[in-house]
């Protein structure tokens, strides 16, 4: 593709609104990040059911990054954008880990991106675990089978990014035309 | 009195016996965080134990005034539902939902889907339920 076109395909991406925010893991902040997450869904979408979804989402990831992230400094980005008329709300996480998380943290998204029926999934997770004392281990799998959510993932050196995202309705007017 | 425990109160969460009712009752309101698991989950042993001296068939769990649940506070009814699932002498969980809360019916199915015999769901409309404001912490 000619630089020309890939410049115009990128320029149809319009971004109804965004945050971003880098914070220092901290179990207490859980709650108010993802309660953050969940009132810009507001903002811009007259949905609660996403709303809550991604407050969902947002506190799963953000337990995890808090749990085992190696260094101080975390980001959580989430962005409501409009590509081909398809409107999407987006949230990245980027944190460091140790390559033994990562390593199991790769192990799990690998089987959540590739089994067919993230509810199968979730339900079997849940009975393998209900012996198991601790650490639910199921948090990822919500994500996706109750959340409803795709995501993605990548990991750079120590560095895991995840993207979850979901297709919404069309923004309210509360959110304002980027065009 | 069939409870011998205590209410756990907390800045965001609540976890009650409830002493009246036809059946058993307890209530948890609030948020269910990371916070809350431990104590949640010391809080359904007692009513695990308390459950099974009575030799009682069935407690209800309002969950009207409960907003959010994260998957560590779900382990912890999970271990519990599990527990009761493979006893000798079960009983029945009725886990009380709050319709203006679409969420926790998709929360709690997979619960229901674990322990089919064991967990009902119902939905309850009381005023107090009707007061809660759906995305409220």
């Amino acid at each position: 593709m000619a630089s020309s076109d890939r410049q115009t395909k990128a320029a149809e991406k319009k971004v109804w609104s965004y945050i971003s925010i880098e914070f220092r893991p901290s179990e207490p902040l859980v709650s108010s990040i993802s309660q953050l997450v969940s009132n810009f869904c507001e903002v811009g979408l007259a949905d609660r059911d996403i709303s809550y979804r991604f407050r969902m989402a947002a506190h799963e990831l953000t337990e995890n990054i808090t749990k085992y992230s190696t260094t101080s400094l975390v980001s959580l980005e989430v962005e409501l954008y409009e590509l081909a008329g398809v409107h999407t709300l987006s949230m990245k996480t980027k944190n460091e880990a140790s390559p033994a998380r990562l390593a199991e943290v790769e192990r799990r998204l690998k089987a959540l991106k590739t089994f067919p029926d993230p509810i199968e999934l979730y339900d079997r997770l849940i009975a393998e675990t209900a012996e198991v004392e601790g650490v639910s281990g199921l948090g990822l799998a919500r994500i996706r089978a109750e959340g409803g959510l795709s995501f993605d993932y990548s990991i750079d050196g120590n560095e895991l990014t995840l993207v979850v995202q979901g297709r919404v309705s069309e923004p309210h007017v509360r959110a304002r035309d980027p065009s | 009195m069939i409870w011998n425990f205590s209410a756990i109160r907390a800045k965001t969460f609540a976890f009650l016996p409830v002493l009246e009712g036809t059946i058993p009752t307890i209530k948890l309101t609030g948020t269910g965080d990371a916070e809350a698991m431990p104590p949640l989950d010391r809080f359904l042993k007692l009513v695990h134990k308390d459950l099974v001296d009575d030799r009682r068939g069935a407690v209800a769990v309002d969950l009207t005034g409960l907003y959010f649940i994260n998957s560590s506070c779900l382990k912890a009814f999970v271990s519990w539902i599990h527990k009761v699932k493979t006893a000798e002498r079960g009983y029945q969980i009725r886990l009380q939902m709050n319709p203006r809360l679409s969420w926790q019916r998709r929360s709690l199915e997979p619960l229901k889907r674990l322990a089919p015999k064991v967990v009902v769901l119902e939905e309850v409309s009381t005023p107090e339920a009707e007061a809660v404001r759906p995305m409220g912490r």
